[in-house]
Order: C-alpha cells, then structure tokens, then sequence
C-alpha cells in the first residue's frame, strides 16, 4: 500500500539520510517545526516502513576496492533457487530478478580481482541451474542507493488534516476546536488525478466531502452515454450529500476536474457526532439542506428556461462549464 | 395547538415520539386557504414552514414580466416552504392554493429551538427535510433528462 508523503515529510527524509543519527530537535530546528512534530511524523514514517534507519557501510573503508556487476542466465525452473543460493554469498550486496536478457542481476565487492575471478570460478559456477554470466567491473560510483532522494511530484500531497482546513469548509464553518478535532480523528485525506472519479451515480453514498484542493465537476447520466455536468465544487465546498440523506445512494458522479485534494468524512462517525451534539447536528444538517435546496433552484431554473425556449434568465453558476478531460464526452 | 394525529401525516416528522410530536404541537397551527391565494410569495422572509393537510398547493417561479411558471405542486402530508429552515430564510418560490387547501404552519424559529435542545429530534427533522428536498431534486432532473431527450 503506498503511503502518501508531504513536503514537510520529504525534507525531514532528505536531512536524515544526510545524516540518520541527527537529533529529532537539529531537525525541528532546521525545518522550523516543533519537535513534537518532528518525532511524530518520524514515528509515523518508520512504523509503516515509508523509511528505515540503517548503517551503511563503506566497502573501500575496510579493503573491498573491487566492485561488479555479474548478469546471470539461469534455467528459469531454478530462478529463485539460483537467486537465493547467490543471495546467500557474503561477496554479493544485493541480487535482483530481472527481465531482458538476464534473468538475475547483482552486485558484488571484493579485496581484489584476484578474488573476483575466484569468486566467479569456484562459488558462481557451481550452482546447479546457472547458464552464462556476464562480469561488468565497475570503475567508479557516482551516485549511491543511499543518495536517492525523494522526487518533489511523489511529495506534493498534503497526508495530515489540520483544523484550519475544516474551520474554512462550508460544511462545518462555526464548530468549536474540540469539536472539529472529532471529525478530524475519523476524517481522511485524499488526492486524485484529473479526470479521476470520486464516486459514481447510484454508488452506494457513505462519506461526505470537502475538497481541499482543486476542483470538482458533478455530473449526471443523462442516456446514450452522455453525462450532463450539474455544478463544480471547488476549495471549502463539500458535495457528497447524499451520504447524509436516506436511501444514502448518490445521485450524481463527482469527477476531478484537475487534481484533487478531498477530505473524506464517513458519515456513519458524523451521525454519531450529530445525534450526542445538537449544535454541530443543526450545522451540518442545515448545511446539507440548504446546498440540496440550492441545487433544486438551479434545476428548476434550468428546466424553465428549457421549457421557454431561452427565455429565462439561468444563473451564471449553471452556465459555467469546466473543461473536463477529453475522456468525457459532457452536454447540457 | 393541534392534535398528534395531524402532525404524525406529515413525512417531515415521521420517526419522532409522541413526547416529541407534542412539543411540535404546541407550536403549530392550522390555516385553511381558498383555491387562488397564496400561502406566500417569493422572495418574502420564511417564516414558517408548511405541512399539506388536504388540499393541494401549486410552487411557482417568478419568470419575469409579472409571469410565473409552476415547478411543482404538493399534496397531502408533504412539506412545503423550507426555506424556513434553510439559509438565508428567503422564500425562493411562491406557494399558491389549487384547491381549498388546509395546511399545518409551524414557525420555523420555534423548531430551530426544539432542534437545538433534543439532538434526536433535529437529526430526524432535518434528515427528512433534506430527503422531501433531494426527491424534489431527483424529480426535476428526471424532467430536464426527458427534455434533454426531447
């Protein structure tokens, strides 16, 4: 399962593998973070194995000073065989199975070529199974598995929701901290592509949400394989109501537009939340009606102005269309 | 006051106790109106919202040039004028008697009381109000589908 990272996250990573024994408060310190921060986003990063924390050792320091790169043909009943028996050499750092013309590719160290060619000679030729191999001697490393670093796109979205971002949603605009720290805890974040569904028309409707970033267009079948678009929901907005509202199966698709940040709230947790605070029951549920309330004037005002061939004003907000990806054939 | 028969026809509160019906009771109302006259007119402040007891109610849209086009007509037991509960509490159409029309009229500020006080209640209310909405919605987009296929 891919866990996504941010760019606090990624920069937290850069620092330690330039050094993965600096003090968690050196890198609080360095990013501008509390350290409190620091150690529960390393925490969260090792315990779902995004990163481990290692000692490397440096072969030429303790008198390996020849490297190869040996590409094996093996018989490919024998494959794992093979790779596990040379996996199990001290000389070799790391063995990969492979497609092309190779089926095993690894990496060696040794003293000297003297003890590469008795390497190859005395252990890599008796293993039952191996065909050919290849020897590359390497000359000199430039970059090493060590100094990879994270690329900046794998890191753009945002994984923890803070309270400020709900605070700003329409949904939930004037709930107290604590309160918001509730839908918080069950709440998650998620990116999607442009052109990505969210959810499908006459899905089965069990989270309500609030787009973070990007923008939403939320369309309904309309036959023949033709979709209308009945409104975009961009930043703070939320859509998905029909989480909230019996027979709880959506009535729409939501499709991203561009790519699309979301906070995701189950609405079971919500109900919950609703029926022990009458406060924050009346927020949400008057949200949900007024944006249901709101969409049926815009329908309404659309099917008058269909019914008198023009003639009536439609609101700017029905008109405006988003360009959606080619992939979507859209009228209305 | 008004007796918890009346108020167990209507969807919008179905699922309350009769403890809860009896609160609602104490602050409804019975109003009876002629065919040909308005309930309310659009774009005047919501003050209450409207539950169809006999009769039927025709919802119309102001389409400008004094003219107006009916969106809708309701019947018995179902609610009407919403915008009571809904912000900004401005009536977005206006509701006019088909027929002699008997309606429950329940001041929308009381029921905000009553939903800030009984968790259950506001849930149930405002559940069913989003429900009578999103079928009205559903409705309208089906006839926009069937004109889109004309």
């Amino acid at each position: 399962m891919a866990h996504p990272v941010d760019e606090i996250d990624r920069r937290i990573i850069a620092l330690l593998q330039a050094d993965g024994r600096r003090p968690n408060v050196d890198i609080a310190a360095a990013l501008g973070l509390a350290e409190g921060a620091v150690r529960k986003r390393l925490g969260r990063l090792l315990s779902q194995g995004t990163i481990r924390i290692t000692a490397l050792v440096d072969p030429a320091q303790v008198g390996y000073r020849t490297e190869a790169v040996i590409m094996v043909q093996v018989d490919l009943s024998r494959l794992e065989e093979v790779a596990r028996r040379l996996a199990s050499l001290p000389e070799v750092q790391s063995v990969a199975i492979a497609t092309g013309n190779w089926d095993i590719i690894l990496n060696a160290v040794f003293p000297d070529d003297h003890s590469l060619l008795c390497f190859l000679q005395d252990k890599v030729a008796g293993i039952p199974g191996i065909r050919r191999t290849e020897t590359s001697h390497i000359l000199k490393r430039l970059k090493h598995i060590g100094d990879w670093e994270l690329p900046l796109q794998a890191a753009v979205a945002p994984t923890e929701i803070a309270p400020e971002m709900l605070r700003q949603a329409d949904l939930l605009s004037g709930l107290t901290d604590d309160e918001l720290a509730y839908i918080i805890h069950m709440a998650s974040m998620r990116t999607y592509e442009a052109g990505a569904r969210i959810f499908v028309e006459n899905e089965e409707a069990r989270e309500i949400y609030i787009v973070h970033q990007g923008r939403v267009a939320l369309l309904v079948d309309i036959g023949q394989g033709r979709q209308a678009v009945m409104g975009t929901v961009g930043r703070h907005e939320s859509f998905g109501w029909p989480a909230l509202v019996p027979p709880f199966i959506h009535c729409e698709t939501a499709r991203c537009v561009e790519r699309t940040t979301v906070i995701a709230i189950p609405t079971a947790g919500l109900r919950e939340l609703c029926l022990a605070n009458c406060t924050v029951c009346y927020t949400i549920m008057e949200k949900v009606t007024s944006v249901i309330s709101s969409r049926l004037k815009d329908a309404r005002f659309q099917l008058i102005h269909m019914l008198t061939g023009g003639e009536q004003r439609i609101p700017p907000a029905i008109m405006q269309i988003n360009p959606l990806p080619a992939a979507d054939k859209v009228t209305i | 006051m008004v007796s918890l028969d009346l108020l167990r026809q209507a969807s919008l509160f179905e699922g309350l106790s009769d403890d809860q019906l009896a609160h609602i009771a104490k602050v409804a109302r019975e109003e009876t109106f002629e065919p040909g006259t308005f309930v309310f007119k659009e774009n005047e402040e919501a003050k209450d919202l409207y539950v169809v007891l006999e009769g039927r109610v025709a919802i119309l849209i102001d389409i400008g040039g004094g003219r107006q086009t009916m969106v809708d007509t309701v019947a018995r037991g179902e609610t009407f004028g919403w915008s009571a509960m809904v912000p900004p509490h401005i009536l977005t159409a206006s509701a006019k008697a088909v027929e002699r029309t008997r309606v429950l009229s329940i001041a929308g500020k009381e029921l905000h009381n009553f939903c800030l006080e009984d968790c259950r209640m506001c849930y149930v209310i405002m559940e069913n109000l989003a429900k009578t909405i999103s079928i009205r919605l559903k409705d309208t987009r089906l006839q926009l589908i069937s004109l889109l296929h004309g």
